[in-house]
This record gives C-alpha cells, structure tokens and sequence, in this order.
C-alpha cells in the first residue's frame, strides 16, 4: 500500500497553518521585536542589540516578578504535591465517602482561576472580610488586618490561594497511580514487619514516580506562567510586591514599551523551557534508577 | 479488626473537616447572594435576614451575561472542537505515515507544547491580519495554542488501532478522508474525549487571552465579564455574588453531573501529555 496516498500531507496542512500563524510566528517576531527599539510611539524598528534587555535587568519592575515568579512556582508546586498526595493516600483507603470527598476536592479545580482570585480577595479584605472574622476569634487585633494590602503578606496570599485550587489536581493524578500498585506489595511488606511509613517510603514513593513527574512539571511550567490569579487577587500590587513576569509584560504592554515587554517574554519562555527540560531529565533518570 | 474501623472514621472525620476549607469559599458566595447591600457590607456566613432574590434580576438587568455565556459557548466550542478534530486528524496521519519529512512536522507541533505564548507579538500578528477584537482571532489564537496537545495524543493513541482497518477501507475504495472520519475516529473517541475534556476546562476558564484580545463588551466571554462587572459593581457584594453565582453554575452542574468522566478525562490528558 501506498502511505503517501492514504495519508495524504493535506490531512495536516491546515493545522499546521493555523499553528504557524497563531503560535510560531508571534515566537519569532517577539525574538526580533526584544532585539530592536520597537515602542507605540517609535515605529522604526532600529536593532539595538541587547540593549532592552540590558535596560530590563536594572528595572525593579522586572527583577521583582522574576524573583516572585521563582517562588510563586517552587512554593505552589512544593505544598500542591506534598498536600494533594496525602490526600490521596488518605482516600486510597476504604472510606465510604471518599467518591464525593474527592469529587468536592477537585470542584476547585474546574472553576475559574480569576473567579475564585475575586472570591478570596474578598474573603481576605480587612474588617469586612470571612477570613479576618474568623481570626478574630484567637486574636482582637487580627481583624482589620490587611492582608493584600501589605507587602509583607501580599505575595504569601497568592501562593496560598494557588495551592487552594490546585492541590485537589495533582491529587487526582496522585490517585491514578497509588489506584495500580499491586496490594500484594504492601501485604508482603507487612508479613516482613515494615512500619506503614517504611512500606510509603519503600513501595509507594518509588512506584509513584511517574505521577510525581507529571505533577512537578506541570506544576512548574503553569506556576511560571501564572497570570489570572495575580490579576484578580492583587493587580501586581501593592506597589511592585506581587509582580511576575506575565504581569509585568502586561504592564509593558500598558506602558506602550513593546520591546521591553518582548524581552521579558523571551526571558519567560527561555526559563520555561530550561525548567523543563532539566526536570524532564532528572524524573527520566529517577524512573530508570527504580 | 476494630482498631482499623476506628481509624477509618478518625480519618473519614478528618476529611470531611478538610473539605470545608473548599466548601466554605462556596457557600459563602451562596449566603451572600441572597442578603441586601447593607448585610452583604460585611461578608460572613450569618444567614440573610430577608431572602433577596431580586439580586440576581439585578445581576441580569445591569449586564449582559447572557451575551456574555453565548459568547463563551459560541469561543469555547469551536476552538475546542476545531482543534480536537483537525489535531487528531493531524496525530493520526503524522503517526501512520513516519517519513522524513512527516517526523520534522511531528516535532515542529510538539514545540507548542513547552514554549510559551509570546503576548505582545502576537497581539501585533492579529492586528496585521486585523483580528483583533474578533472571535475569528481568539478562536485562531486557541486552535493554534491546543492543536499541539491533540496530536500528541493521537499520535500515541493510533498505534494501538490495526493498520488492517486502514488497508481493508481503503482496498473497499475509501478516500483519504473517508478513512479518518468513518473507520479511524470513531476507534479514537477516547483521545478525543480527553483533549475536549481538557481544552473545554482550560479555555471555558480563560481569563489571559480574552483580556488581551477582546476589548469590546459584545465579544467578552463569561470570566472577562465577571471581572467587568466586579470593577463596576465592586461595592455592592450582594449583587456581586449572585453574578458570580449565576455565571459558575452551569460549569458546576456540569462538572457534578460528569465528575467521573471530567475527572478521568483530565487526568488522561495530564498523564499520556
């Protein structure tokens, strides 16, 4: 048979073209946009080198959301692995409840990121807020604590916010993987002695890596590009406190400074897919090591 | 044997208690939905004293949500479809046919997978082919952001259909696209099921994209809206929260009346990405 003729180039000729236009051409512009002096006011297009992005590493701006883009990522991914795994041990179990327990776990999940981001920025408004009402109760002072306000604080709430809706996904796939380990496994464990905590250790941490692989990554890669919950919890403020990096190329963009502003994205994009392959590289070692 | 029910409920218990740290946000919106401006001032769970269900006709009257769900709907719907069906399409054919040439365009698509979106320069592409603010532009913007996923999947997934299949369709005289559409997608429903499972959650929930591409109130979808609508309603939370109410709970009733599908839909789609 002929494999040219049954499957014909055109059956992937449209795609490719939406995703050229759409996708890959935008990649390339914002490289060569990021390398010439490309303003809403200066349609010229002179190449300047590397001089926007020389101008962007002595910006505040841009050096704090690197800096909270780096934490916001390792900090959610940290507590959404480690929370989202013990609860799905927990519901690994033979609790009778544990369908609609997980169904109510995951409901953060499939809701709007920049909804719930409205729902706790009201939730943690000073003196009118559930969540200051609630402190109040252990401590008088607590209640017009500003908690978004503060700079202090500011970026702590996000991240909090962050691993509220995403802990319940990596939980799901967490469960995926506990759901195919032979009990048998376990049940030799015992016979031997171990512990619950050594047979975790020995048994369901090794046989897990694949999902704490997928979890990580992704995890990582969305923590990088995090955008709507810093809009709807705190704008980027106050102040500068809360900037990341898709924040701030939406402030460029504001600022009419569109080469800046690619420049930071090229930043964004060079950072992901460094993270991901180095990650990518260290999961496919450990899956070979077990 | 006892000690191990004992357990069992000491753990059931302790779920449960955890579970109202994702219910309480929930329920909170609920209450406060129902007060008048001058309860909802201060957002607790008290109970109205006085049900107010005038708020949600405040809600509707002094917006255009359902403009907006349609838009949702009408953006969501063909993205997800048109990338789902042409990314399979594309996976399929990729996956049967290995060539030379067919391998570089397999790995060109899966650059999209990693590589973020550059914003700024995109905005300027749609501007150039003068789709900004235009659903034709943001439904481009989406098919070329999640047709990188859907080959993947198909790619993998074709492997476990019969080439038999391909060869007795086409010795019976199928075209090309007879064999695709008749003989191999409905072997592929479950990839496609996942990566309209997935897409649907992703760009349904989207904020970024329409923020940057929309900017007239005819076009916005559903989340854009809510953030319009809090911007302008920002002090009356009554009215706020049963907008919000309104504009989750088709997601919600959906997500409780397909949670086993949904559920093993994304994670298939995270697992096999």
């Amino acid at each position: 048979m002929n494999y040219k003729k049954m499957y014909p180039r055109y059956l992937w000729m449209v795609p490719l073209v939406i995703y050229t236009l759409f996708y890959i051409l935008p990649g390339i512009l914002g490289i060569y946009y990021s390398f010439v002096n490309y303003t809403i006011y200066n349609d010229s297009k002179e190449f300047v080198g590397f001089a926007n992005y020389i101008q962007m590493f002595s910006q505040n701006r841009f050096r704090v959301g690197l800096g909270n883009t780096m934490l916001f990522a390792v900090l959610t991914t940290v507590f959404k692995n480690l929370i989202g795994l013990a609860m799905a041990v927990a519901l690994n179990t033979s609790i009778r409840s544990r369908n609609v327990l997980r169904t109510i776990f995951y409901l953060p999940v499939i809701l709007s990121t920049l909804i719930v981001g409205q729902v706790f920025q009201a939730m943690l408004q000073p003196d009118t807020g559930l969540i200051n009402h609630i402190l109040s109760v252990f401590s008088s002072s607590a209640l017009s604590f500003d908690w978004l306000g503060n700079p202090n604080t500011a970026m702590w709430m996000v991240i909090l916010v962050e691993i509220w809706k995403g802990a319940g996904y990596c939980m799901v796939i967490y469960l995926a993987g506990l759901q195919v380990i032979s009990k048998e496994y376990y049940e030799a464990a015992s016979i031997d002695g171990a512990t619950a905590w050594t047979s975790f250790k020995s048994i369901t941490l090794p046989l897990i890596v694949p999902s704490i692989s997928i979890n990580v990554l992704l995890s990582v890669v969305n923590g990088l590009k995090v955008f709507d919950i810093i809009i709807a919890l705190t704008g980027g403020g106050p102040g500068m406190s809360t900037q990341v990096l898709s924040t701030t190329i939406y402030s460029y963009l504001g600022s009419g400074a569109l080469s800046t502003g690619c420049a930071a994205n090229v930043v964004l994009t060079v950072f992901v897919i460094v993270v991901f392959f180095a990650l990518n590289k260290l999961f496919a070692k450990l899956e070979v090591d077990h | 044997m006892k000690a191990q029910k004992i357990k069992r409920t000491v753990l059931a218990v302790f779920m449960w208690l955890l579970s109202l740290i994702v219910l309480i946000p929930l329920l909170l919106i609920i209450i406060n939905a129902f007060k008048s401006s001058a309860e909802a001032d201060v957002m607790t769970l008290k109970l109205p004293e006085v049900w107010q269900f005038a708020n949600f006709a405040v809600a509707v009257a002094e917006s255009n949500i359902f403009r907006t769900f349609l838009n949702s709907v009408l953006i969501t719907g063909v993205s997800v479809f048109a990338s789902s069906i042409l990314g399979t399409m594309a996976g399929y054919s990729l996956s049967r046919n290995r060539d030379k040439i067919n391998r570089k365009v397999y790995s060109y698509f899966l650059l999209g997978l990693v590589v973020p979106v550059q914003v700024i320069a995109l905005i300027q592409v749609l501007q150039k082919f003068r789709m900004m603010d235009s659903y034709a532009g943001i439904i481009f913007v989406y098919i070329a952001m999640f047709v990188p996923l859907s080959v993947f999947l198909a790619y993998s997934f074709v492997s476990s259909v019969p080439r038999e299949l391909d060869e007795a369709a086409v010795m019976d005289g199928a075209t090309p696209l007879q064999l695709f559409f008749h003989i191999i997608r409905p072997m592929l429903t479950p990839v496609i099921v996942t990566s309209f499972i997935t897409q649907f959650v992703f760009i349904w929930n989207d904020f970024q994209y329409p923020l940057y591409l929309l900017s007239s109130s005819s076009k916005w979808t559903i989340v854009l809206g809510v953030y319009k609508f809090i911007g302008q309603f920002g002090s009356d939370w009554n009215i706020v929260c049963a907008y919000i109410l309104l504009s989750s709970l088709p997601v919600i009733l959906v997500y409780l009346m397909g949670q086993k599908y949904i559920i093993s839909g994304m994670v298939a789609g995270a697992v096999k990405g």
